[in-house]
């Protein structure tokens, strides 16, 4: 029997690639897609399954692990990657807005979690070792202005990937968060056709800086591909690293995240005018 | 001259009603937020202050609460973010109910609060006051212990918040820090420790008895509230506060693991249930 993986929001991105990319290394893949039957990259392979289900719907996240379980399928590994990015002011993003980016990148992940955790148990008893990776974001790591509240729920999915792993250390089920800095993915690109919240007298200036700041993200980031090889070993090393930061010059994310606050404040500052993030 | 407000929100006990004293006693007029109508009997009896009626998730109420202070027209220097609760349990077994509450709380009460608020800091940066926020976090903003992760997360979010609004503000002159504190002898624990359901699960049972003791334990190496409260007032009014102020008994150690490898903090994080 094939080991099975399911990995969330595989309809683009770092989540169509990593699916991809598991199907070709062995693995039959379950992929959520909010709605359709999934990417015809995907659904070409006999080893790839849709399930349809958007992670704000409970019904729908239990239905489809219902599936997963009918199938006699043995889950050994989840991928939480559905994930949204809202821009805009903390002072001026709407309620729906803020609430919409917890509601898919943090309860979306822990319902997930929640519902699928039957099944990894059920895997480790049989004997194999099971995974949780979690896709975190080098945005879980430091906060740059006017993405704070994607920033807020990363930095809380990193927190719900360290206490879920000493939680679940006993089980020998491991939780790991990949963390990728900018993607050459279309998440900043849903997100810049957001920008109710910077029409207005305080940020009105900031609007016309918003297209070449994700823009230069977009520019400067990786291939999806190098996320999808890091989430692969964190899924089948050995040990692996439970926080892995796949950017180019991490190593400057993470002096930075060492730095004290003010000095954050001053490079923040000064890459915002130069239209860049990180 | 009107005597310059506070805003604190949840003041009926631990660091927020210590808190709400301590700034009325050093001149500060202090509008403290409440869910009931209780008031306690020191704010109750002090001369600069007005309860407002209010919980952190209802935005309609919170927006009620602060048209108050802008009718009253003292200039509004100061919001101390302070509402919260703690939620432990398992993250496999926590009710949906109880890990949103968490969040309703901490995270999402908090930015109405800020949101609602920042008029009126702005009015008063413009007559030339210099406002801050002050965020209430935690040492669970930078470390997680098991069981209790998603009061972790909350305030991990917090810093994040914290951290990206002054970034924002900065062009503004408005500072925004936080002051986390580690254990503090408050009952927000003791609140937390009668909700047990989610341990009372198969996997989790075994860890039912050793909760009450863990609360204990933590209040017992807590720090007096007095000295969040002194933090706050030291962000509140120092010429330029540290962003960041964590208030513990023992905080190197928390600094030390907090950078430490991920692998050597599960140890030491999770050698108390062994």
């Amino acid at each position: 029997m094939q080991d099975s993986i399911l990995v969330t929001g595989v309809s683009s991105g770092i989540g169509l690639t990593t699916a991809a990319y598991l199907l070709r290394k062995g693995f039959f893949v379950y992929g959520s897609v909010r709605r359709g039957a999934g990417p015809e990259q995907l659904t070409a392979s006999p080893s790839f399954k849709a399930l349809n289900f958007d992670v704000r719907d409970r019904d729908g996240i239990r239905a489809g692990i219902q599936q997963i379980h009918d199938d006699g399928a043995r889950l050994i590994g989840l991928v939480n990657n559905a994930g949204v990015a809202i821009s805009g002011p903390i002072e001026t993003v709407s309620e729906e807005e803020y609430r919409r980016q917890f509601e898919v990148n943090v309860f979306g992940l822990v319902a997930v979690c929640q519902e699928a955790l039957p099944l990894l148990h059920a895997s480790r008893e049989l004997g194999f070792d099971s995974r949780i990776v979690n896709i975190g974001s080098v945005s879980g790591y430091l906060t740059s202005p006017f993405t704070s509240i994607y920033s807020a729920s990363k930095f809380a999915v990193e927190a719900l990937t360290d206490g879920l792993r000493r939680e679940l250390l006993p089980f020998g089920i491991d939780v790991i968060s990949v963390a990728p800095g900018p993607v050459k993915t279309p998440i900043w690109q849903k997100g810049r056709e957001q920008t109710e919240a910077f029409d207005n007298d305080r940020y009105g200036s900031m609007l016309e800086k918003l297209g070449p700041y994700t823009e230069a993200a977009e520019a400067d980031g990786v291939e999806p591909q190098v996320v999808a090889e890091a989430i692969y070993r964190a899924l089948t090393d050995e040990q692996p690293d439970p926080a892995v930061l796949v950017m180019k010059k991490g190593w400057m994310a993470k002096l930075l995240k060492l730095t004290p606050k003010r000095f954050q404040d001053k490079f923040f500052t000064k890459r915002l005018a130069e239209n860049r993030r990180y | 001259m009107p005597t310059p407000a506070i805003l604190i929100t949840g003041v009926s006990s631990g660091i927020g009603l210590v808190t709400a004293l301590d700034l009325i006693d050093r001149g500060y007029y202090v509008y403290g937020s409440l869910r009931g109508t209780e008031v306690p009997v020191e704010l109750a009896e002090a001369p600069n202050f007005t309860p407002l009626n209010f919980d952190v998730r209802d935005r309609e109420a919170i927006s009620a609460g602060i048209s108050r202070i802008g009718e009253e027209g003292r200039p509004l220097i100061g919001v101390v973010n302070n509402a919260g609760v703690a939620i432990p349990g398992p993250v496999e077994t926590l009710a949906e109910e109880e890990y949103r509450r968490q969040f309703e709380v901490n995270v999402f009460g908090l930015i109405a609060v800020c949101q609602l608020a920042l008029p009126l800091l702005h009015a008063a940066r413009e007559e030339g006051h210099h406002p801050r926020i002050v965020n209430i976090s935690s040492v669970s903003g930078s470390l997680t212990a098991p069981y209790m992760t998603f009061y972790s997360s909350s305030k991990f979010a917090v810093e994040a918040l914290t951290d990206g609004l002054r970034r924002e503000l900065l062009p503004f002159g408005i500072d925004v820090v936080s002051v986390a504190p580690g254990p503090t002898k408050t009952p927000i624990w003791r609140k937390g420790s009668q909700l047990t359901e989610a341990f009372e699960k198969d996997r989790y049972q075994h860890l039912v008895p050793q909760l009450e003791p863990y609360t204990q334990a933590a209040e017992r190496g807590g720090v007096e509230p007095q000295l969040v409260a002194d933090a706050i007032y030291a962000a509140l009014t120092d010429a330029r506060p540290d962003a960041y102020a964590l208030i513990m008994n023992k905080r190197w150690l928390a600094r030390v693991v907090s950078k430490m490898p991920k692998r050597w903090q599960d140890r030491f994080l999770t050698k108390r249930y062994r």
